[in-house]
């Protein structure tokens, strides 16, 4: 259903919806995390310059799609921080630890995308089906 | 993902619509649309009504889910969806707020002619663009230090002014003089602070924007008058927000919320209304923070005024003051407030949720400011950056049938990818420039996405609300120059 980036945008009025897939909980949540950045910094070539923790709980597998998702925002917006890869060792359906690599945002050799302002609840949806893991996520921009 | 809508929708009259509630037993009231015939045949393709039902669910809703005219998809609350709620009985949801707390627009007149501004239009555009700090990610100049923070959101403008960054009578005209009471920063989290930090002062991307205007018709012009506005004269509009200071507050509050619902026996059709009665802990909590971060966004667009004030004096060589380079007035258009209306005859508070609407006070009100009370309060309409946008001025009609509020914009009626979609091969910038606006945004798409065509025409949207006699028209701004995130 999600083309071979692991995640697709739809069709929403006013914001962005992403449909993103993975085999796996820990791919699901890389590809998720890319759709993510392809919405604020387009096709930017990120380095993996910078490696950063990242260890999040939540009382759900939705919860936790969206704290995660939450996190990389915040970083963003904090540090300007833009992930390029995912080394996500273990992530279960309540709980995620790993590592993150990327750079802070450049203008110079970065390209501006959509300012995202949060992660919605609604039609919010982690399915596990076909051996393998889909979400459904509608960002407000 | 566009699911029309296939539910009833009876007509009152020509610019009135009703959802009945029968149409879900869980509605507590009906839905009112206020449309015409013409904005209806765009509002049913997609999910905006199903989610006006939707707020009908909500504990201590008084009257009926209201929706304006520029209503369209959301999250949670249609955008353009406007719901009152009962204090003791009542809740409050973030989804009635948004992410982006106490997002509005305000509009500064000049003194300065089209005649006089049009030389020196582009080196007005570029300077703005330069000065301004806008596009996601941008940090700005205004910073405040960890230990004001609690100033900044507990005083708003008022802060701002304090700093230099304007004057006492920009307060005068800006709503709730630019400062809720009430503000609580010990509901604020500490990820909110730093996410704001750098944020005061910056225009945010997406459909924020700062334009030059031309007053090109006055429908009304004894309150044109009172507002300082002639056919002719040059106008500057800033539509910005709360930044992620506003959006960390509204995420916080949701987790809280979300948790909360069960102890309260509240079941909600989306998640995205988590709620909370307005009498508990959780919804005293959020009216805290919300103030906040409502007061952090008024001192968010004083400090874009004053720095486009800045910008003014430097291309103009004179002072903004020998410019009249005042504030028109500042509205709110995501923001829930206590506010008394006559209801079944008597007087009562309630709780006014607006999520893309804006607050429209008659003349006479004790909350217009003293110079405009004959006319009634400034309505801040902004269109897209190709057509039109609006000034208007509330009537008693909304106080009777809106709790006091009319639309906030045009509405969007295409999706972004559509809109990229359809400007592909195409240089929007380019187009506009023919229609001789400059347009300068950073982002690759941001412009595409923005372009006039994504929009429905704000002279429809404000024919509803005109015709229907929530609000009346004063004067119709074209753009000349835009800027973008």
């Amino acid at each position: 259903m999600t083309d071979d980036t692991g995640y697709e945008f739809f069709e929403h009025t006013a914001d962005v919806g992403m449909r993103a897939s993975g085999g796996s909980l820990a791919e699901l949540f890389a590809h998720a995390a890319r759709g993510l950045v392809a919405l604020v910094a387009e096709d930017s070539a990120i380095r993996p310059a910078e490696t950063r923790a990242v260890r999040l709980r939540a009382a759900s597998v939705e919860a936790l799609l969206r704290a995660w998702l939450s996190e990389l925002l915040m970083w963003f917006d904090t540090d300007r921080f833009l992930p390029a890869e995912y080394a996500l060792g273990a992530v279960s359906a309540t709980a995620l630890e790993g590592e993150v690599r990327g750079e802070r945002f450049d203008p110079a050799r970065h390209t501006y995308g959509t300012e995202v302002k949060g992660v919605t609840r609604h039609q919010f949806r982690v399915e596990q089906r076909d051996g393998g893991w889909t979400a459904n996520v509608i960002f407000d921009v | 993902m566009r699911q029309a809508w296939e539910g009833p929708l009876e007509k009152i009259d020509d610019y009135r619509w009703r959802i009945p509630q029968s149409y879900d037993r869980g509605m507590r009231v009906p839905g009112l649309i206020f449309a015409s015939e013409k904005l209806l045949k765009d509002i049913v393709k997609d999910q905006s009504l199903q989610q006006v039902a939707n707020v009908a669910h909500l504990p201590g809703i008084v009257n009926a889910s209201l929706a304006m005219p520029d209503i369209h998809w959301g999250y949670g609350f249609p955008i353009g969806g406007v719901a009152a709620m009962d204090p003791e009985t009542g809740v409050i949801s973030p989804g009635g707020v948004g992410y982006d707390i106490n997002c509005g627009v305000r509009l500064m007149k000049t003194d300065l002619t089209v005649e006089e501004v049009q030389p020196k239009l582009r080196e007005l555009v570029v300077s703005l663009f330069r000065t301004i700090p806008c596009g996601v990610g941008m940090s700005g100049d205004i910073r405040f230090a960890k230990r004001d923070a609690s100033k900044v959101m507990a005083q708003g403008s008022r802060w701002a002014v304090a700093q230099g960054h304007g004057v006492q009578a920009d307060l005068e005209h800006t709503e709730s003089h630019g400062c809720l009471e009430g503000a609580d920063p010990e509901q604020v989290s500490e990820r909110a602070v730093t996410r704001g930090q750098s944020q005061l002062g910056t225009l945010g991307s997406g459909n924020h924007f700062l334009e030059v205007q031309a007053v090109e018709t006055v429908f009304d012009e004894g309150a044109a008058n009172a507002f300082g506005i002639a056919p002719g004269q040059v106008t500057v509009m800033i539509h910005s927000g709360s930044r992620g200071f506003g959006y960390q507050i509204c995420d916080d509050h949701l987790e809280v919320m979300e948790r909360a619902m069960p102890r309260y026996g509240i079941r909600v059709p989306d998640r995205q209304l988590a709620c909370a009665p307005i009498d508990s802990e959780e919804g005293r909590r959020y009216l805290g923070a919300i103030r906040c971060a409502a007061n952090f966004a008024w001192a968010n667009r004083q400090c874009l005024m004053h720095l486009a004030r800045g910008v003014f004096e430097r291309v103009f060589e004179r002072s903004w003051e020998e410019m009249g380079m005042s504030l028109i007035y500042d509205v709110a258009h995501n923001i829930a407030k206590f506010e008394r209306y006559t209801l079944n005859g008597g007087e009562k508070t309630v709780c006014v949720h607006r999520k893309g609407a804006t607050r429209a006070f008659p003349p006479g009100h004790p909350e217009i400011p003293a110079d405009y009370r004959e006319v009634g309060q400034p309505v801040i309409i902004p269109g897209d950056m190709g057509r039109h946008s609006y000034l208007l001025a509330g009537t008693e009609s909304a106080m009777r049938e809106s709790f006091g509020t009319v639309c906030h914009g045009a509405g969007r009626v295409m999706s972004r990818t559509q809109a990229v979609k359809e400007a592909a091969g195409r240089s929007i910038e380019q187009e506009l420039e023919r229609q001789g606006i400059i347009v300068m945004g950073r982002g690759r798409h941001g412009i595409a996405e923005e372009q006039p065509a994504a929009y429905k025409d704000v002279n429809d949207v404000v024919q509803v609300v005109h015709g229907a006699g929530l609000a009346k028209r004063v004067a119709r701004m074209r753009p000349l120059g835009v800027i973008k995130g």
